[in-house]
């Protein structure tokens, strides 16, 4: 038999290569948010303007780029206004908690 | 009856060959010709050494799936005039080729067999009752379509180099039976799918779900099997069997 060698430029060239590239990259970028908010919780350390912005990018992103991912594919059971509410929970959450975490763990 | 004159580009391979090569036939094809239609034409007139598998021609049995112009597909539904003049075909990728476009899926098949895809229901075939609601039924209806045609193998870029990957139809297959009312021991399929050779490798690429000709939908199955595990672990854990 012929052992294929993996096509991965394949992959590359699909639709929705980028928008995948992007939301796996932007992920990064929110976990680093994360990290850096506990850090200047506990540290009491004031923020960079920049790492707010890094969280803003990387959550904002992240989450529209999973929502343009899931409309890209065969549909769910979900319709698109429910799938584009869960993410807009999603995104309103995030912020919510971003908030929270800014003041009331920085400040105390 | 009008034709149009189209090149076909089949990849070919025998054994004992250092790599496979492009062979080039020229045929005129009608309106109504499938790539496999192409293919058997090309079969009986041209070189009877040609070899691919297929049998139904109505995109149920999932025997004749290829790549043509770089797309995973079944070649008994892909129509030639929706195609440019020249036409590539391939073996599907991420298997090893026998002969031609004919690879050896049983990896996949082996796959498939590991999340023990059967009911489970002792009782029931004493009563002789597998009593199901239309609801039930609707919710393992989309996963149920799944024809093995091993295109969403093809598709998928994480299980040729994700080794403990169970691929995208064995874990529709494992939602189908987990997510089925009348199976009553779905604990062992659950914790096959979602153990160390289960569906974490996956990372919701979705190309499976794109390149799949009866819209089974696996990449669905697969995260609703991971939110499954994730909600298991702590049973699974606790479970001293």
């Amino acid at each position: 038999m012929y052992k294929q060698d993996r096509d991965f430029w394949w992959f590359t060239k699909r639709p929705g290569y980028m928008l995948y590239m992007l939301r796996e990259g932007t992920g990064i970028l929110m976990l680093l948010y994360i990290v850096e908010v506990i850090y200047h919780g506990l540290t009491k350390t004031p923020f960079h303007p920049a790492e707010l912005w890094l969280g803003l990018i990387g959550a904002l992103g992240h989450t529209l780029s999973w929502l343009w991912l899931s409309v890209l594919m065969p549909p769910l059971e979900l319709k698109l206004w429910q799938k584009t509410g869960i993410f807009a929970l999603f995104i309103g959450a995030w912020l919510v908690l971003s908030y929270f975490l800014l003041t009331y763990v920085y400040i105390s | 009856m009008a034709t149009t004159r189209k090149k076909i580009l089949v990849q070919r391979y025998v054994e004992g060959m250092e790599k496979p090569e492009l062979q080039e036939f020229e045929l005129e094809a009608t309106a109504e010709m499938t790539v496999l239609d192409a293919l058997n034409a090309i079969k009986d007139t041209q070189d009877g050494s040609l070899t691919f598998r297929w049998s139904c021609r109505m995109a149920l049995c999932g025997s004749c799936s290829a790549v043509v112009n770089g797309k995973p597909v079944l070649m008994c539904e892909t129509s030639l005039k929706k195609l440019p003049d020249t036409v590539r075909v391939e073996p599907l990728r991420n298997f090893p080729i026998i002969k031609d476009l004919v690879v050896d899926i049983d990896d996949a098949f082996e796959k498939m067999r590991s999340v023990n895809p059967y009911l489970d229901r002792m009782e029931a075939r004493v009563e002789n009752k597998h009593l199901q609601s239309p609801a039930q039924r609707k919710r393992i209806a989309q996963s149920s379509q799944c024809i093995k045609c091993m295109i969403c193998y093809s598709a998928c870029p994480v299980y040729k180099v994700g080794e403990n990957f169970m691929g995208p139809a064995a874990g529709a297959l494992a939602y189908r039976y987990i997510a089925e009312s009348r199976n009553k021991k779905k604990r062992r399929q659950l914790n096959a799918a979602t153990g160390k050779k289960g569906v974490w490798g996956c990372s919701f690429v979705g190309e499976c779900s794109t390149a799949c000709p009866k819209r089974v939908d696996p990449a669905m199955a697969l995260q609703r099997l991971k939110v499954m595990g994730a909600l298991n672990l702590p049973k699974r854990l606790l479970d001293k069997e």
